[in-house]
């Protein structure tokens, strides 16, 4: 076979030419540490990329929204908490009023201790979080929920909810929302009356009606009940709040663990196998040696030297 | 004696030309498109002696070009398909890598923007957590224009890189009408021998026409050459010539194409020319770059109609109904120049999931409007609608009314691209953190009394309200929903129908609807209510904590609401990606395996016309050694002579 001079040194440069090229592939997949370094190296894996990077931002953002709603739930919890504590010492108040052995003077003592109780459970029923919106007005967060209208010693108080019944949800997890606060009117409003089935006592009006009848010196057995009534009410709340924190805490685990998985998947697509790339590239660093060192050598051989 | 001399002048002569021709053959090594010559040989005429026929000596009888006009023909195809691929791959692969970088796709911007909404969602009340979400808006609508506009730069270099090809084939074309004038001429004079240089000039310029176009040669009997482009158009016929231009395309004004200069319209070949650099460009133009200018315009589409729909459903922190988020998608419809019809269609879209990323052409027949595919040229007839402002056709998730067309001749032409502009025209309309729709535009609530607090007795409960548009909101007035317990159902006042059966046991958690102004209103009820229990749905109002349509928003992120309700953005994004990636690998597979064939034709052809330096050397020593001897011939008859003289 006739081989054309000019022909046989071109594809010898081009065996170095193309033996160069693999070679730089390979030190950028090294240098980056990616397989795929263009979505035409692996059109079908860099698409499944796209979405693996969507999955894993959309399931880390759920985590930051569990951040944001736990954060909210702690503060509804030690609210509801605090209110507890603050109705157990109002129940304990209304079973030394309800003895007959206080005289109305001592009453009267009493009853200015209940009185700041009162004063604390509607503080912390139009407490606010750390955007200073309040915690239980529903939806309405710059709506103060609770006001007192009149009342005075002995007199009782009428009281309003201003917010409304809106309960927001957060996001957690692709099939998971929490409810990251309870409205007031949920919380302190719909309290059932257990002396007047149907209807409903504010836990401040229960809380204000012992110390009416604490001034008044007519405490009787139904105040106690209707604490009782409100702090089961209040109770019945913070477990449900100590249930969502739960669940979060467990989608927490979930989501962790799609994320943990999905970086493994992540990884197998596009990451570099690090030990064949090093020797692929020894190999190719000894083939384009190989090229060089032949060009020299092959094109070196001419008749015209013996001429 | 006289012989001798004669025969020894005629072998000096004829090696003296073959020495030559080595000679050019060796310093012709390196000329492109250089074909090896060979010197024949012949015997002169003998002459009769009576005994016999007595040789006269040699003569060159030609001096050959070593040319296969077969594996030339190769090297042509395979140089056409080589650079047609080469092209195509070079402007692919420039998206390829556009789309590489995951810091300058869609995806990161995309995330962040749903990241945002979620944050707003978190934190409905926060103006800091509001504005984050403009200005990542703004960032995806730069990240979308972006994109685009590289998308634009690589169709206005494909534009280019078509003008200069054509530049280069109609030079190239006169160059080789103007050799086929002088071979002409040069067998003429040389009473039909082959002028091999010209030869050899006039074939490279047909091969690097080859690599701009595919081409097909036809030898006349004078020498001539005729090339033929496309499926046989003549571009070089004997000595003349026809010139290629590159025009506007008539509807799409930002695509070119290719046109045989006739002194008026044009003749359009682009469909015919494949080959060559010019297919590949053409190629890349048509069947890559609008594709994915439209496959990026729909996720522009579809999210901005998308987020606009919910977004309008929605109050804002002043508790005013939301407005459009995105500046509206706009289809862009470009009428034919010479259409005799006035106006323009009107088209909208009815259903962004349902779009796909074709242009459409409506033609006129003479009675009717029709519609196909501009690409494929397929028919799409028309299913649903009547194509008037209240019953437009819907086709594709478009709806088209064509009302406002007036007149027309058959043969009148309007382009539909519904999602070319998409992505250049995505822009963030809401300017103010606080106008951003966060809340719900109305809530369902158990009835309170003057002073907010529980009347209803029973357990149950209404949730998630949610109109479905926001034709009729804000409401005029409240929905009120009385129970009956013993009868199961409610009495509506404020919307029909005017009584809404519900059974605690059957009906708790199933969507209900309520229609106000012909505004549907879907909520659930839960729980058991009792006789004299109301419920009320209102108009949301100072509901700055509500997040229920920032939610919705957020939700866009993972809901398939493309491609028919199989992608999300991403995915869809993904896709065009994977898609890029696949044409551009395919492009990849093909310049290598075009480059071989290329090499094994180019490889064949110099077999028989490459120069072989160790060759020559052989031929130089093999006719210096004939030209020494043939002297000692001159030198035999010279001494022949003397002897002959001192014999006096």
């Amino acid at each position: 076979m006739r081989i054309s001079t000019s022909q046989f040194q071109q594809v010898s440069l081009k065996a170095i030419l193309d033996q160069q090229s693999g070679l730089s592939k390979t030190q950028e997949q090294l240098a980056t540490g990616k397989r795929i370094l263009v979505p035409s190296d692996d059109p079908t894996a860099s698409a499944l990329l796209v979405d693996i990077n969507q999955a894993m931002d959309v399931y880390k953002q759920f985590n930051s929204n569990a951040d944001q709603a736990e954060m909210r739930l702690r503060m509804e919890e030690n609210a509801l908490a605090s209110v507890a504590t603050v109705l157990q010492r109002a129940r304990e108040l209304a079973v030394q009023g309800n003895n007959d052995t206080y005289s109305p003077e001592q009453l009267l003592g009493i009853a200015s201790e209940v009185r700041s109780l009162q004063d604390e459970i509607l503080g912390l029923a139009n407490s606010t979080d750390a955007n200073n919106d309040f915690l239980f007005s529903g939806y309405q967060g710059q709506t103060k929920p609770f006001d007192t209208f009149g009342g005075g010693t002995g007199v009782a108080a009428s009281f309003s909810y201003n917010g409304d019944q809106g309960k927001r949800l957060i996001q957690i997890g692709s099939e998971r929302s929490v409810a990251d606060s309870d409205s007031g009117f949920e919380v302190f409003a719909k309290v059932s009356d257990p002396s007047a089935p149907g209807s409903y006592m504010t836990v401040f009006q229960t809380v204000d009606e012992l110390a009416v009848n604490l001034e008044n010196a007519a405490v009787t057995g139904a105040n106690i009940d209707a604490i009782d009534a409100a702090l089961d009410h209040v109770l019945q709340f913070q477990s449900t709040v100590g249930a969502r924190l739960n669940a979060i805490d467990r989608q927490r685990t979930v989501n962790d663990d799609f994320i943990n998985q999905m970086t493994m998947t992540r990884s197998d697509l596009q990451d570099l196998d690090f030990a064949s790339a090093v020797s692929k590239m020894n190999l190719q660093m000894t083939g384009l040696n190989a090229a060089q060192q032949t060009f020299t050598k092959v094109q070196g051989l001419s008749l015209f030297n013996y001429l | 004696m006289a012989d001798l001399l004669g025969i020894g002048t005629s072998g000096l002569l004829a090696f003296q030309q073959a020495l030559t021709t080595t000679s050019h053959n060796i310093s012709n090594v390196n000329t492109e498109g250089y074909s090896r010559q060979t010197v024949g040989f012949e015997t002169r005429v003998p002459e009769y002696i009576g005994v016999g026929y007595l040789g006269t000596g040699v003569t060159t009888s030609d001096i050959r070009r070593n040319f296969d006009n077969f594996l030339a023909e190769q090297v042509l195809n395979q140089t056409s398909n080589s650079e047609r691929y080469t092209a195509f791959h070079t402007l692919a692969s420039q998206i390829d890598n556009l789309l590489a970088d995951p810091e300058a796709g869609l995806t990161p911007v995309m995330e962040e923007f749903f990241a945002a909404s979620q944050a707003v969602a978190d934190n409905p009340n926060s103006i800091p957590a509001r504005q984050v979400m403009l200005s990542s808006a703004e960032s995806l609508a730069d990240r979308f224009h972006y994109i685009d506009q590289r998308l634009r730069d690589l169709n206005t270099r494909a534009n280019k890189q078509l003008e200069v090809t054509v530049d280069e084939i109609n030079s190239l074309a006169s160059n080789i009408a103007d050799l086929n004038l002088e071979i002409s001429r040069a067998r003429g004079m040389s009473g039909g021998k082959s002028p091999n240089d010209l030869l050899d000039q006039r074939d490279l310029l047909i091969k690097q026409l080859s690599g701009l176009v595919d081409v097909k040669t036809l030898e006349q009997s004078d020498g001539q050459v005729n090339v033929f482009i496309g499926s046989g158009q003549g571009l070089v016929v004997g000595t003349s010539t026809v010139t290629l231009d590159v025009r506007a395309d008539s509807l799409i004004p930002s695509k070119m194409k290719v046109v045989i200069d006739d002194g008026v319209a044009g003749i359009d070949v682009s469909k015919l020319l494949t080959g060559g650099r010019i297919g590949g460009t053409l190629d890349f133009s048509n069947n890559v770059l609008e594709e994915n200018r439209n496959a990026l315009g729909r996720i522009a589409v579809g999210l901005s109609e998308q987020v606009n729909d919910i977004h309008q459903l929605g109050l804002d922190l002043t508790g005013t109904l939301g407005a459009d988020f995105f500046s509206p998608a706009t289809a862009f419809v470009q009428p034919k120049s010479t259409n005799i019809a006035t106006g323009q269609p009107t088209v909208g879209y009815a259903d962004a999931s349902a779009m796909t990323v074709n242009d459409y052409l409506l033609e006129f027949s003479g009675g009717t409007w029709n519609l196909s595919n501009y690409r494929t040229g397929q028919a799409i007839p028309w299913t649903t609608g009547s194509g008037t402002t209240v019953d437009p056709y819907i086709v594709d998730g478009l709806s088209i009314d064509l009302s406002s067309i007036v007149g027309g001749a058959a043969g009148d032409q309007f382009l539909v691209r519904p999602t070319s502009e998409g992505a250049s025209n995505f822009n963030v309309k809401v300017n103010d953190p606080s106008r951003i729709a966060a809340a719900g535009a109305l809530q369902g609530q158990e009835v309170s009394d003057a002073n907010g607090l529980p009347l209803n007795t029973g357990s149950g409960a209404i949730k998630d309200v949610t109109p479905v548009d926001n034709t009729a909101l804000p409401l005029g007035a409240s929905i009120t929903m009385t129970y009956d317990a013993v009868l199961q159902q409610f009495t509506v006042a404020g919307a029909v129908p005017a009584v809404l059966a519900y059974n605690p046991a059957t009906d708790d958690g199933t969507t209900q609807t309520l229609t106000v102004g012909g505004m549907d209103i879907n909520f659930t009820l839960t729980g058991v209510p009792q006789t004299g229990d109301q419920f009320v749905i209102g108009n949301n109002s100072n509901a700055v904590s509500d997040n229920r349509n920032a939610l919705a928003l957020a939700n866009l992120q993972t809901d398939k609401t493309l491609v028919n309700g199989t992608a999300t953005y991403q995915t869809a994004y993904g896709q065009m990606v994977a898609k890029v990636g696949t044409q551009t690998h395919q492009a990849e597979v093909n310049v290598r395996a075009t480059a071989t064939l290329l090499e094994q034709a180019e490889s064949a052809f110099q077999q028989v016309s490459g120069v072989n330096l160790d060759e020559e050397a052989a031929n130089l020593i093999k006719y210096q050694q004939a030209y020494q001897a043939t002297a000692q011939v001159i030198t035999t008859a010279n001494t022949l002579f003397q002897t002959l003289l001192q014999a006096f």
